[in-house]
Order: C-alpha cells, then sequence, then structure tokens
C-alpha cells in the first residue's frame, strides 16, 4: 500500500492537511464517516494516534535511546539536536511536558521491568532523564551497576526499545491528533488541538523533516494494513491522471494548511497589554488642521517586541495647535525600563501643554527683508532676532518642565508599594522613566506672497526630525545624528541635570525656514528604518505618499507616459508586498507598497521619481485608496505592517503637511 | 540598508583540563544554546554568534555568522591556557566584525561577550586584560568554572563575573542556559543609557554565583 492511494490513507491525509486533487478529495470526505466510526469502536483511535505520534519522533528517539547508541558520532548529534528543538517547541504551548514524558516512561519501565527486587524508579527516572538531555543536575550519582539495569533490560528485550518509544512519543501530541480524530468534541479545545497541529507541522516542516506527513501516512498505512478487522469494502475506482489542483474544501473541520511560512521562523506572537497601573494603550492616531492650509497627522504602534512579550508600548505623541503655531512632542521611553512610558507621556504632555500656553500669542514678527541672517545664532547658539530667541526660549522652557514633571511623577509614585514590588523589590528611580522628548514647533510666514515654513526644534536623545522643502527633492535634517558608537545608546530626558541648562539644550536645537513641502518627527523605531536620513527621509515621504497615507500630488502634467502606463499595467506585485500585520486574532495580510521598488518599475532613479511626486500618487493602489481610512488610520496601519529585519520596536510618526 | 547586528562572542577555554565531560558538555551547552535562540523571532533576526576557542593558541573557529546560518565548532580539549591570546585576537575580530555607527551605516548593537575558563591562563594576559576593559568595545560576561579559575583575574578583564565552585556538567550546562537568556534580554532591551549599567542580565541558577 502507498500512501495517498487507499481511501483510509486518503481521508487520513486529508484530515491531516495535506493537499489532494479534487477527486481524490471527495473521495476521502466520502469515506470519513465509516473511518471515524472504525476508529471510535474499542481503542483503534488510541492506537492510532500512539502510532502516528511515534512516527514524529520515532527516528530521533531510536538514536538516542537505543543502548547501541554512540553519544559521539554526527548521527547522534543531529538526533539529539531535532529531538530538543521539538520538545522545546512543544514546551512552549505544553509547559510541563518534559516532566510528563519522563514521568510516563519512567513509569512504564517500572511497571514492566521484571524481577527487580529493588526500588529502581529514581535511578530509571535519572537515566531517561538522562538519555534525552531533559536532565537539569548532576545525573552520576547512581551506582555503576544500578545504571546498567536500565542498559542491559532494553538491550535483552528488542521491543521494550519500541515500547518506550511509543510512550515518550504520546505525550507530545496525541492530546491533539485525539481531539482532531474526534469530531464531537468541545469547540474550544478542538480549535486549541487544531492551532497546536498546525504550529507543529509547520515548525516540523521548516526545522526538521520536510516529509514529515508523508512519514506519518505512511506509518499509519502500515499500521491499518495490520488491522485486518477493518470494514472491507468495494471502494470506488481512483481515477488516474486526475488534474492535480488543490481543493480547498469547505467541510466544517477543515485541513490544516501546511504552506510553508514567508521566513524560517518562530512565529511572531500578539500578547495583550499587562494588567496593572499606568495603562498606555496600544495605538494612538490623530489629527489636527492648522491655519495656513496645514494638517497635522499622527500615529503611534506597539513594537512586534512588545506584542510578542505582550509588553508595553513605550512611544507617546502629543500634537496640539495654538495661534500661530502647530506644536509636535514625541517620545521614547527606554526599552529596558519597566515604567518609562510613564516618563514618555508626561514629559509630551507637560511640554505640549506649556507650549500652547507660551504660543497661544506669540508671533513671529513681520520683516522686510529675510535672509540666513536673520537666523544667525551666536556662539552658544542663541539668536539674534529677539522674537526668534523668545521662541528658541519657550521651546527650551518646554524641556526643563517636562523633565521637572517627570521627576514629580517619580516622587509620586516613589513610596508605594506596587512599584517597589513590581521592580523586584526595589526603590523606584528616576531613571526608570527615562525617555528621550523631542519637541517641534512649526508656523508660516508669508513673505512677498510666498509662504515660508519656520521650524524650531529640540531633542534629548535618538529620534528624528526632518523636513523636506517644497520644490526640490531635499531633506532638511533637524537633528543630531550618532556618529560614534554602538547602535542603541542613547541619552534621556533623565539623564542628568545638565540637560537642563540652555546652553546644552540650544546646542541640541535646530531652525527650518524655507517653503516645506512637509515636516516629519519620528521615533528612532521609525528612523532607524530609514537610515541615512540624508536620502532615507526622502524616500519615507515617497513610502507615505505611495501608501496613500499624504493627498495625492497633482500636476497639469500628464502623470504617467503610455510607455510608464504600459510597464505598470499588471505589476502592481512588483512595489506591492501582502505583509504581515500582528493582530489579536493573528497574522494580518496588509498591502504595503515601497517606493524602491516603484521607481525601478517605472525606469527611474528614486530621486528622479521624487522629484515628480505626481508619479507616486498614481501608483497608490487600488486597495489603498477605496479602504475609506483617514490619512491617520492609514499612517498607523502602515506603521504596523512595514517590515523591515531586525526593526521590531515601537513606531511613532508625527507628520505636519500643506494641503493639496 | 544593513541590518543592526547583536554580535556574541563565545571565549571558550578548550585546555587539557577541560578534557572529557566538561568539554562535552560545551559542545552540547553550544547546541542547547543555538535551539533556544532558533525559537526567538527576535534573535533569528538579529543575532550573530562567533565562536573562539584557546589553548595553547587562540583561533577563532566561527567566524561572525548569521544565527540560522551557524554550523556547529568542532572543538577538542588538549593543551595551556592562552588568555592573552585569545583577549588579543578577540580585540581583533571585534574591530574587523563589528560595525560602529557612521554618517551612513546604524552600527550594531554592542557585542556580548561570553568568556568561559577553567584555570589558570599560562601566557601573558594582563595588558590584553587591561586594554580589553579600558576599550569599553563589547560588553564582557566572564565565568570562572570550577575552582582553578580566578576570579581576580577575570576581574581585570570585565565587572562581571561569575563564578561555580565545581567543574561540574550541571553548571557548564547552567551556565549555557543562561548565556541564551541573557541573550534573548540584551536583544530584547537593547537601548541602554551610555552612562550606566551597561545591560540588564538575568539573574543566575543556583549553581552560579554573581562575583561582587
Amino acid at each position: 500500500m502507498t500512501p495517498f492511494n487507499h481511501p483510509i490513507t486518503l481521508a487520513l491525509s486529508w484530515k491531516l492537511g495535506a493537499k489532494l486533487s479534487s477527486a481524490d478529495l471527495a473521495l476521502a470526505q466520502q469515506q470519513w464517516p465509516l473511518i471515524h466510526t472504525w476508529l471510535l469502536q474499542n481503542d483503534h483511535l488510541e492506537k492510532l494516534v500512539t502510532v502516528m505520534s511515534c512516527a514524529m519522533t520515532k527516528a530521533e528517539l531510536n538514536v538516542l535511546l537505543s543502548p547501541q547508541r554512540s553519544p559521539h558520532s554526527e548521527h547522534y548529534t543531529e538526533a539529539f539536536s531535532r529531538w530538543i528543538k521539538l520538545v522545546h517547541f512543544v514546551q512552549q504551548t505544553k509547559t510541563n511536558v518534559a516532566e510528563v514524558i519522563i514521568r510516563q516512561a519512567t513509569q512504564w519501565v517500572t511497571q514492566n521491568l521484571a524481577n527487580s527486587s529493588e526500588n529502581l524508579e529514581d535511578v530509571i527516572c535519572s537515566q531517561i532523564r538522562k538519555r534525552l538531555y531533559l536532565w537539569n543536575e548532576h545525573p552520576d550519582s547512581e551506582p555503576r551497576s544500578k545504571r546498567q539495569f536500565l542498559e542491559n533490560w532494553l538491550t535483552e528485550n528488542a521491543n521494550h526499545l519500541n515500547r518506550l518509544l511509543e510512550e515518550i512519543s504520546k505525550p507530545l501530541v496525541s492530546d491533539e491528533l485525539k481531539m482532531l480524530f474526534t469530531d464531537n468534541m468541545d469547540s474550544k479545545k478542538k480549535r486549541q488541538a487544531t492551532r497546536f497541529w498546525e504550529q507543529l507541522t509547520q515548525y516540523l516542516h521548516t526545522h526538521l523533516h520536510p516529509h514529515l506527513i508523508d512519514t506519518v501516512i505512511q506509518e499509519t498505512a502500515v499500521y491499518l494494513e495490520r488491522h485486518l478487522d477493518f470494514p472491507k469494502q468495494n471502494y470506488p475506482l481512483r481515477s488516474e491522471n486526475v488534474e492535480s489542483t488543490a481543493v480547498t474544501p469547505v467541510d466544517s473541520s477543515p485541513p490544516m494548511t501546511l504552506s510553508k511560512p514567508r521566513f524560517p521562523s518562530p512565529k511572531w506572537r500578539w500578547q495583550p497589554l499587562p494588567e496593572g497601573r499606568d495603562y498606555h494603550p496600544e495605538y494612538a492616531h490623530h489629527s489636527l488642521t492648522l491655519p495656513a492650509g496645514c494638517t497635522l497627522i499622527a500615529a503611534r504602534v506597539r513594537g512586534k517586541k512588545h506584542k510578542h512579550e505582550g509588553t508595553h508600548c513605550d512611544d507617546w505623541f502629543e500634537i496640539a495647535h495654538s495661534g500661530d503655531w502647530g506644536i509636535i512632542a514625541v517620545a521614547d521611553g527606554a526599552g529596558s525600563k519597566l515604567f518609562s512610558r510613564i516618563g514618555a507621556r508626561v514629559a509630551c504632555q507637560t511640554a505640549i501643554n506649556y507650549l500652547t500656553e507660551k504660543l497661544s500669542t506669540h508671533k513671529i514678527s513681520p520683516r522686510t527683508h529675510w535672509s540666513a541672517d536673520t537666523f544667525a545664532r551666536d556662539d552658544s547658539y542663541r539668536f539674534k532676532e529677539p522674537d526668534l530667541e523668545l521662541t528658541q526660549q519657550f521651546l527650551h522652557e518646554a524641556m526643563q518642565i517636562a523633565y521637572q514633571a517627570v521627576a514629580k511623577a517619580h516622587l509620586a509614585r516613589d513610596d508605594s508599594k506596587y512599584y517597589y514590588k513590581a521592580l523586584g523589590n526595589r526603590d523606584l528611580e528616576l531613571s526608570d522613566f527615562a525617555s528621550t522628548l523631542l519637541l517641534a514647533i512649526h508656523t508660516v510666514v508669508t513673505f512677498k506672497d510666498v509662504h515660508y515654513s519656520f521650524v524650531l526644534t529640540c531633542q534629548i536623545g535618538d529620534g528624528l526630525t526632518a523636513a523636506l522643502y517644497q520644490n526640490k527633492a531635499e531633506a532638511s535634517v533637524l537633528s543630531d545624528l550618532e556618529k560614534h558608537g554602538f547602535g542603541g545608546e542613547t541619552e534621556f530626558l533623565t539623564s542628568s541635570a545638565r540637560k537642563l541648562e540652555r546652553d546644552y539644550l540650544s546646542s541640541k536645537t535646530y531652525p527650518f525656514f524655507g517653503p516645506m513641502r512637509v515636516l516629519m518627527v519620528m521615533t528612532d523605531g521609525v528612523a532607524d528604518d530609514y537610515f541615512p536620513p540624508a536620502q532615507g527621509m526622502l524616500r519615507l515621504w515617497g513610502d507615505m505618499v505611495l501608501n496613500g497615507i499624504l493627498p495625492e500630488v497633482t500636476t497639469t502634467a500628464a502623470p504617467l507616459t503610455e510607455d510608464q502606463l504600459n510597464r505598470l499595467q499588471g505589476r502592481k506585485h512588483e512595489y506591492m508586498s501582502l505583509e504581515e500585520r500582528i493582530l489579536e486574532a493573528g497574522p494580518h495580510p496588509t498591502p504595503v507598497c515601497s517606493s524602491t521598488p516603484y521607481a525601478n518599475l517605472l525606469n527611474l532613479s528614486l530621486e528622479q521619481l521624487l522629484a515628480s511626486p505626481w508619479l507616486l500618487t498614481a501608483g497608490v493602489p487600488a486597495d489603498i485608496k477605496k479602504n475609506g481610512l483617514t490619512y491617520e488610520e492609514r499612517l498607523q496601519t502602515w506603521l504596523d505592517s512595514y517590515q523591515v529585519r531586525g526593526s521590531f520596536d515601537d513606531r511613532t510618526l508625527v507628520i505636519l503637511f500643506k494641503n493639496g | 540598508m544593513s541590518i543592526r547586528r547583536l554580535p556574541v562572542y563565545l571565549l571558550l577555554d578548550c585546555s587539557s583540563s577541560m578534557t572529557g565531560q566538561p568539554i562535552e558538555q560545551v559542545r552540547q551547552g553550544i547546541r542547547a544554546l543555538l535551539d533556544d535562540l532558533s525559537t526567538e523571532p527576535m534573535a533569528i533576526e538579529t543575532v550573530y554568534l562567533s565562536v573562539v576557542t584557546f589553548n595553547s593558541t587562540a583561533q577563532q573557529v566561527i567566524l561572525l555568522t548569521e544565527l540560522m546560518q551557524f554550523k556547529e565548532p568542532q572543538i577538542q580539549a588538549s593543551g595551556a591556557t592562552a588568555l592573552g591570546a585569545a583577549l588579543r585576537l578577540l580585540k581583533d575580530c571585534l574591530n574587523k566584525e563589528v560595525r560602529k555607527n557612521t554618517i551612513d551605516q546604524k552600527g550594531d548593537w554592542k557585542p556580548l561577550v561570553f568568556l568561559m575558563t577553567d584555570g589558570m591562563p599560562t601566557d601573558s594576559w594582563e595588558a590584553a586584560a587591561d586594554d580589553l576593559k579600558q576599550q569599553k568595545i563589547a560588553n564582557i560576561i566572564a565565568f570562572a568554572a570550577g575552582p582553578g579559575a580566578d576570579v581576580n583575574n577575570l576581574k581585570r578583564i570585565t565587572e562581571i563575573v561569575l563564578k561555580s565552585d565545581e567543574l561540574s556538567p550541571g553548571a557548564l550546562k547552567a551556565f549555557f542556559k543562561w548565556m541564551s537568556q541573557s541573550i534573548v534580554r540584551t536583544g530584547k532591551s537593547v537601548q541602554v543609557m551610555a552612562q550606566e549599567t551597561p545591560i540588564d542580565l538575568p539573574p543566575p541558577p543556583p549553581q552560579i554565583q554573581i562575583v561582587p
């Protein structure tokens, strides 16, 4: 009997998720009720499950348990490594599986070890542990003679090894298999079992046995062959040469898909936010209309690592409109500090409130002449023009007040037992609130009927602010760049009081004056993905237009040449991919466009493409254009979906743009 | 754009005193480390591993390699304990293989180095130790495995020194287990404060003590 040929094995293959042709599928479905009834009679199900479980691990265990094993051979090493991988994997779902294996195996051996006058349970237990590398202490304390017992017994009785192997295999998967084969189970349990089985087979396929399902089916077929009490009947003939198109059955208990994951990596998980104080929503998005035809949109998302671990997003942002000004605050709490999100939130809120108050009536004076001299600063970075210097002073005061507010937030929680306990019995320190802080304010100055943006930024720690010119594809970076050292070393608002001094803050303050297309303020979760910024910030902007996050750029010129239109025809997939957005319900495929492949498709350099932004607008796919989301919602979705290897930090991005 | 890697160097003493069970434990420890790390999506994306062994000489047996491409090294125990040579080689590797931040590229995360030794150095090592400690180019964690290793020597290389009183398989196994936890933990909270304690390490298992 060959696998996939016999109707019984066909039915089992189908249940185990193998892809069948439509004819085979029909046959499998037709046979299933009969097989099911038979399985549930006597202990057929139990036996079948054991055979199948065994098939998944037999090769490895045989090598590991065999009395003839040679622990230094490559063969042995491989078997060991596969076995450990499997156990670790299963352990992630069933926490004490190693213990269950040991207990079950020990029990079986103890019961079947005839003529043993001594109590050998401990020895057997530790020996099995040792063989399977599941031990955690020194295993060699027993007398050699006792150890020899198990060894001899296994050698003398060839079938003992097989039985022991069965006992060990069972706990790994038997529960799940049983659930899969039993139709009238509690649906919740069945769902769990299905999920586990799906993950397990996917994992085994990726890491261990590429032909696993074939092996399982083969072993099962052999087993069924031996059990002759299976009712014989006339099976319909299987039509040969059926075109083998895979069909997804619409049965109520459909088979699991065994398609290979995109990355050979364990899945990213989504875990809820932890319980407890200082609730910090997982996501946020917001928008504001500003004077002079400007709009602010902002979003932040919890990074993959925090979703995976079930920890908080440490980023925060606030945006505000006050008088002539648009105000932006962005902060990134230190990843290594449990309560840094409080520092991030308090710093943003305090700075925003302060600036809202101070800027409500503050104006940049009209001038008959604007030039580089207008923005001249002295040796300690003070502006020579008083209205500009006052603006800078407000910005710095906002920074200082933000620091004080974080210090106050610390003191307010200082004597709380809650924090003491949460920190593993130590007192809360100011550094537990460590956070970066990026501030940016924007206003429009009209001079000779032209709108000029005036931006002033101040930043402690990493993250990035950049302004893009309206009339040229060029970014002005308004932040210090890390020029030396290692990644991840940054300073924080709370790092030292030195940060409060105006001279230091002045050295961290950058002005921008000019016709501006867009201002972007972001945490390093985004900035690192678009490094180096001189070119990266342009690409970031291009990606946002292409993903429909910014308004369409219109032009009187024909947006695309005929040649370009032809090139785009039906090739959307070359610049749009479906990325796995990690949500509570599991990975959710989400369209994400990238401007670099889009430029390639149009046969342009990225710079050429960005210099003609209407080309980007022409590329926004209908999937995004018609999704009915606001710009800020699209921003949030995109931040939550785009993939860069090694990028799993929280992501926050605030954008100020001119409408139309 | 290059990704930010977390470079991890294992500096393993393979002198003759490690013969037998200890060296077998080291081999299994490396395997277990790989198995542990390969279940962590973050580690798979960022961790790069290198192995430097030292006995009468020091050799980088595995160049800094992506986790999923990593092939177990063949290691044997023999010879003396050339700690000085190992430290000098480590410094060369760090300078050669680890990317620093530049204007055009984001540097790697600060490397993690796990140094395991069971005996006294047999070459001149003091200058190399002082040099490494002063340069701060990696977070070095030293492990004195058993009574033969001198914790004061290791303290000269790094502030983070652990020890076990016995050179037992249990202690070595526990050290590798703890190593994988440390790597995962570092990979998670890579944002560290420049001025403060370098890394946030998990508490060691009972067989292993931190040397204050």
